[in-house]
């Protein structure tokens, strides 16, 4: 009767909250999907994708990732396309968690390690494969930090470090510092030994097609301004009094960042975050995949986030850091405050995803795009991806 | 004898717990700003006191005349941080600390508490005035933080004041780098005779670390917040570092539903507590006073990782207050009717 009462109940909150409040997670089955919303590609702000797990006993989500919510439209991608990101998704997974499974592995082990794969691949934008600033450079940011001792490190700007995720763990490992940029980056990191490569290594044909017809794209709409505002045009020519909400580029070319949540044998969480950053940035621009509360969070008393998005509404939000409070002093459940911060940002015109794990294993994903390139793996190994799947 | 000791070591850590309590909530107040935690109280100079109470008193003044005028929040901060930029005795702009190579590398940001648009520049070196700089960023561009070289050629397309390098350069700054320069030849000189296997003195060590910041926090007629935050960030640092102040939850925060805050400190720790945000967050998800929210954060949270520092909060209801567990905190507020508080230590 009770086991009935609670079923019933569950379903109904999580149908209401999209949700599972702690006391009636063994009603649910292991890694059940608890809400599948409607296929709507254009989610209005108040009805968001949320994919979230309970964690009933033994299985637990330890390994979570994310690949970017600027997916390639789902009219242009074909089914071998989607398979080829489906592949490195679980590769990446599968390189997390092989990582957390050796003796001594750390948290950190594990997201390095998955976002490694990542960055690897020229399909996502980060490392290999990273998008063109307005110059055709590769300018790449990452960020890493540990739930447990609330340590962090990043790196902005860099242009030579093969893996900016693992340059981000040493300079929070060794340089006494949490942020570093540009050419002090690259130099420290190169000290350090990490693995450097000439910029041209970043090069991928799709990125330097999708920079030049980004430059194209920004021409023409200035032109039409010039031809609409007449006069006043020599402002509009200026790329930066372009207003951010009117100027609206492809998803594509906005949001494509990789990122990582996981969690060790100890229970202590960790996030991670790489990205080429914007296609056809300023030389300089920094969005927020680097910087500690925006674009990575992770604390043990709440959780570790991962986001990707229109980085400067992530900024002004302190989006990663904002869903952490909600979980910590207002006591959301992880799901219903990544949704509540994802519409926020939806609300001020922002595209974004978060990747959000607790130390108990519950995992909760929210995106306010068409879709999210996205994946999770439990403790028993079993790996699950998604693109445009609810 | 030991009686005597122990209650003379009880009565200096008496004092030090004051120390750390911060100001007393002022109401009406529409502008406070800070200068940094300054120097410890024994090395502090009759002569330095005057200019730093000068300079304070300056950054005020300047402040509360745009908000007479009619001027913005964002106005009365930028005009009140500028003059401290301005000032050499205070690590921003003009007289701010040398990195590790011998150069300077400013970082400010600004955040609007009504349109939550923030604005930052990080490691510019040439930008005369990095808090405008980063009002520009907030206003005129699509981002929110621009660093380095890119940051410095989109302040010279937006007309922003330039300088050559040296106008940074100050004398007792430059002393200071040389001291830490020499004391780390020292250190090297007696590992090599020591044999010392010392691999994890990787980072330069800090002798004296000065972690001098200006900021500023206002509320105008509108009921409009602001903050904002700029620095020569650490002494010594390493080429390339960033401190919080140019971070927008971190050094820097200003919702209108909240508070304005502006920190200075050892900024590693504030961007890994995500300090400002973090005692904005208190305010609305735990329903804690700015006062109880900035103590948590100051003086049980960082001060219990042993980091150094201090933050300004000035809440919605023009309520002002101050944390800090340092020494001192060159701190002053301005009311409503013009009324001004200087504070360097404990008064």
């Amino acid at each position: 009767m009770n086991r009935a009462c609670s079923l019933v109940l569950a379903t109904v909150l999580a149908s209401l909250f999209q949700t599972v409040p702690a006391w009636c997670e063994d009603a649910i089955k292991p890694n059940r999907l608890v809400v599948a919303l409607a296929d709507n590609p254009v989610q209005p702000a108040g009805d968001l994708p949320v994919q979230s797990w309970s964690s009933p006993s033994g299985v637990k989500v330890v390994l979570m990732i994310h690949g970017g919510c600027g997916v390639i439209p789902r009219d242009k991608m074909s089914d071998k396309l989607a398979d080829e990101h489906r592949e490195v998704l679980k590769a990446s997974l599968r390189a997390g968690y092989a990582a957390l499974q050796k003796p001594n592995a750390v948290n950190l082990d594990g997201v390095v390690e998955a976002i490694k794969v990542l960055e690897d691949s020229p399909l996502f934008n980060a490392g290999k494969g990273s998008v063109f600033t307005r110059e055709g450079k590769n300018e790449l940011d990452a960020s890493i930090m540990d739930g447990k001792s609330k340590q962090a490190g990043a790196v902005a700007s860099t242009t030579i470090i093969k893996n900016p995720i693992t340059a981000a763990r040493i300079v929070l490992e060794k340089s006494g510092h949490v942020l570093m940029v540009g050419e002090g980056a690259d130099q420290f990191a190169k000290a350090a030994g990490i693995e450097f490569v000439d910029p041209s290594y970043f090069k991928t044909e799709y990125r330097w097609k999708q920079h030049e017809r980004g430059l194209k794209e920004e021409q023409e709409l200035q032109e039409k301004e010039k031809a609409a505002k007449g006069k006043e045009l020599g402002k509009a020519a200026n790329p930066d009094s372009v207003d951010p909400v009117a100027f609206r580029r492809r998803t594509e070319d906005r949001v494509g960042t990789v990122g990582a949540v996981a969690i060790d044998r100890a229970g202590n969480v960790a996030a991670g975050t790489s990205t080429g950053g914007l296609n056809n940035k300023r030389h300089g621009r920094v969005g927020d995949a680097p910087i500690i509360g925006a674009g990575n969070f992770a604390d043990n008393d709440s959780c570790a986030i991962s986001s990707t998005g229109d980085g400067e509404f992530f900024l002004r939000a302190v989006a990663a850091h904002e869903i952490s409070s909600l979980v910590k002093y207002k006591g959301l459940s992880i799901a219903s405050a990544s949704k509540q911060v994802m519409s926020q940002i939806k609300d001020a015109g922002g595209d974004g995803a978060v990747i959000v794990l607790t130390r108990k294993g519950e995992g909760a994903f929210s995106y306010n795009t068409e879709g999210m390139y996205r994946g999770y793996i439990t403790s028993d190994g079993e790996a699950h991806v998604f693109i445009f799947e609810k | 004898m030991v009686r005597l000791c122990l209650l003379i070591g009880m009565t200096i850590l008496t004092v030090n717990q004051c120390s750390g309590a911060g100001d007393e909530v002022t109401p009406h107040v529409v502008l406070g700003i800070h200068g940094g935690i300054g120097e410890d109280k024994k090395d502090m100079t009759p002569e330095l006191e005057v200019k730093v109470r000068a300079a304070l008193n300056a950054a005020l003044k300047a402040g509360k005349l745009k908000l007479d005028e009619g001027g913005s929040s964002l106005d009365a901060i930028e005009a009140a941080i500028r003059v401290m930029e301005d000032d050499p005795i205070l690590n921003a702009g003009r007289g701010a600390v040398f990195t590790h190579e011998g150069r300077n590398e400013l970082d400010a940001s600004i955040m609007d508490g009504k349109t939550k648009k923030a604005g930052s520049v990080a490691s510019v070196t040439i930008i005369k005035n990095p808090i405008t700089a980063a009002r520009a960023v907030m206003e005129k561009s699509k981002h929110v933080m621009l660093i380095g070289r890119g940051a410095e050629v989109f302040a010279t397309k937006q007309g922003l004041e330039i300088v050559d390098p040296n106008y940074f350069w100050t004398k007792h700054q430059w002393d200071a780098i040389n001291e830490i320069w020499k004391q780390e030849a020292a250190d090297e000189a007696k590992k090599k005779v020591n044999c010392e296997d010392d691999s994890t003195s990787e980072a330069p060590t800090l002798r004296k670390p000065h972690f001098g910041t200006v900021g500023a926090v206002a509320i105008d007629k509108n009921g409009n917040l602001a903050a904002g935050t700029s620095t020569g960030g650490m002494t010594n640092k390493m080429f390339g570092r960033v401190g919080d102040s140019p971070i927008i939850g971190a050094g820097t925060y200003a919702e209108n539903e909240t508070a304005a805050i502006s920190c200075t400190g050892h900024g590693e720790f504030f961007i890994r507590f995500a300090v400002s945000h973090e005692i904005v967050s208190q305010i609305k998800y735990k329903k804690v006073t700015a006062k109880e929210a900035v103590e948590d954060v100051i003086n049980r949270q960082l001060k219990g990782v042993n980091a150094e520092g201090a933050a300004i909060v000035l809440d919605k209801h023009g309520q002002f207050t101050t944390a800090r567990n340092s020494e001192g905190l060159y701190r002053g507020w301005i009311t409503s009717e013009g009324k001004t508080q200087v504070r360097l230590y404990d008064e």
